[in-house]
């Protein structure tokens, strides 16, 4: 089956940990992920900057890490992104901003790619906190 | 199996703290099913608050319409899971579940969300 | 949107809004999340339910605390094709609101229409 998944919490909570396990599992059992949608605070999940403390779970860096092994489909909701600091190289310049935020892998879009999502996917699971 | 237009809700807080549960009880019907992860599976020890407002309607219409035996929350023809590894990271054994309880892995739960029409989430 | 003939270009879409407005961003992010699906031309259902119906008030002043009106939003719906806007009467009735109250002429409904539109629909989102 083709499932999208919607993560609207941030890293630092655990819904954005079981959806993780989620598409993980999804992906194990042999289904497809047409996208993985960071809306409000779960864009947090597509930052390049967070640091995790040693010993603790690496959530966004897992995220990258299964986001390129299954060559997913990952998109952050522009305007949520921008507002919590998420920006890509393209944002950074035209809003005067020092660097860029954006986790590999990840791609800056819109609703609408939900919208589509949703009319592309036989499954869409939310995750939110 | 289940009706082909039944939902799969899911529930991740306790409803000592949210009205998450309360409100996914308020809407599922019966033929629907509910997984409890994260904090939800606090629920699954409270049997009293499963069988709050929700359950606790369709199982009296059902008592009422039938005349038969006493009514469970069985009877409500609604399956309740909990997540085992939600369960086993915060100190529940399952054995302390009541029986209306199915405890499930994460693969479980990946075929439930494909065995019902579409995904409910409470939080 | 990708074009794609084989896919389906309508589908219904169920939106439960439980947050109050202001104290976070929730109530504003399933509005966004409406428009969006209307102006793609989806078949909307928009539910305040719990405490979105909080968002219904008359009356509210957001510029106090530098905050955007997030009800007059809703009188614009009309414009995206939203009308099949409902709201819970239990909820409503439980924090002491009747629908004279409201921002918005909206359709006062039970649970178990509630229910059924989720039933209907194609896939549901709760924020």
């Amino acid at each position: 089956m083709k499932f999208t998944i919607v993560v609207y919490s941030a890293p630092s909570s655990q819904a954005a940990w079981s959806a993780y396990q989620f598409t993980r599992t999804a992906l194990d059992a042999g289904h497809e992920i047409y996208r993985l949608f960071f809306y409000a605070d779960g864009v947090l999940n597509s930052s390049a900057l967070s640091v995790t403390p040693q010993g603790e779970f690496d959530l966004t860096q897992a995220w990258q890490t299964l986001i390129a092994e299954h060559e997913l489909d990952a998109i952050s909701c522009v305007s949520s992104a921008l507002k919590r600091g998420i920006i890509d190289t393209q944002e950074a310049a035209r809003y005067e901003r020092p660097g860029a935020s954006l986790a590999a892998g990840m791609t800056l879009s819109g609703l609408g790619q939900l919208v589509d999502a949703t009319l592309a996917s036989d499954r869409v699971v939310s995750f939110g906190a | 199996m289940n009706p082909p237009l039944s939902t799969l809700h899911t529930v991740n807080k306790s409803a000592f703290g949210s009205d998450a549960l309360a409100a996914c009880l308020r809407v599922a019907r019966s033929g629907d099913a509910i997984v409890l992860l994260e904090d939800g599976v606090y629920n699954a020890l409270d049997t009293a608050a499963l069988v709050g407002a929700g359950l606790a309607r369709d199982i009296v219409a059902e008592h009422q319409s039938r005349a038969g035996p006493a009514p469970t929350v069985d009877s409500a023809g609604m399956r309740i899971y909990a997540l085992r590894k939600d369960l086993q990271a915060r100190g529940i054994p399952a054995e302390q579940l009541p029986a209306h309880v199915e405890t499930i892995a994460y693969k479980d739960f990946v075929a439930l969300v494909c065995t019902h029409a579409k995904t409910v989430s409470w939080f | 949107m990708i074009a794609n003939s084989a896919l389906p270009n309508r589908k219904m879409l169920t939106f439960i809004s439980r947050r109050a407005p202001y104290g976070n961003g929730a109530a504003k992010a399933m509005l966004d999340m409406v428009l969006s699906a209307a102006v793609f031309d989806q078949q909307v259902n928009y539910v305040f339910m719990d405490d979105g119906v909080q968002q219904l008030r008359r009356g509210q002043e957001p510029a106090a605390i530098d905050a955007k009106n997030l009800s007059a939003a809703f009188s614009a719906l009309p414009l995206y094709e939203v009308s099949n806007i409902f709201v819970d009467s239990e909820s409503l009735q439980r924090r002491g609101l009747s629908p004279e109250q409201l921002v918005i002429d909206i359709i006062v409904c039970d649970s178990d229409k509630i229910a059924e539109l989720i039933r209907q629909s194609d896939a549901v989102f709760t924020l």
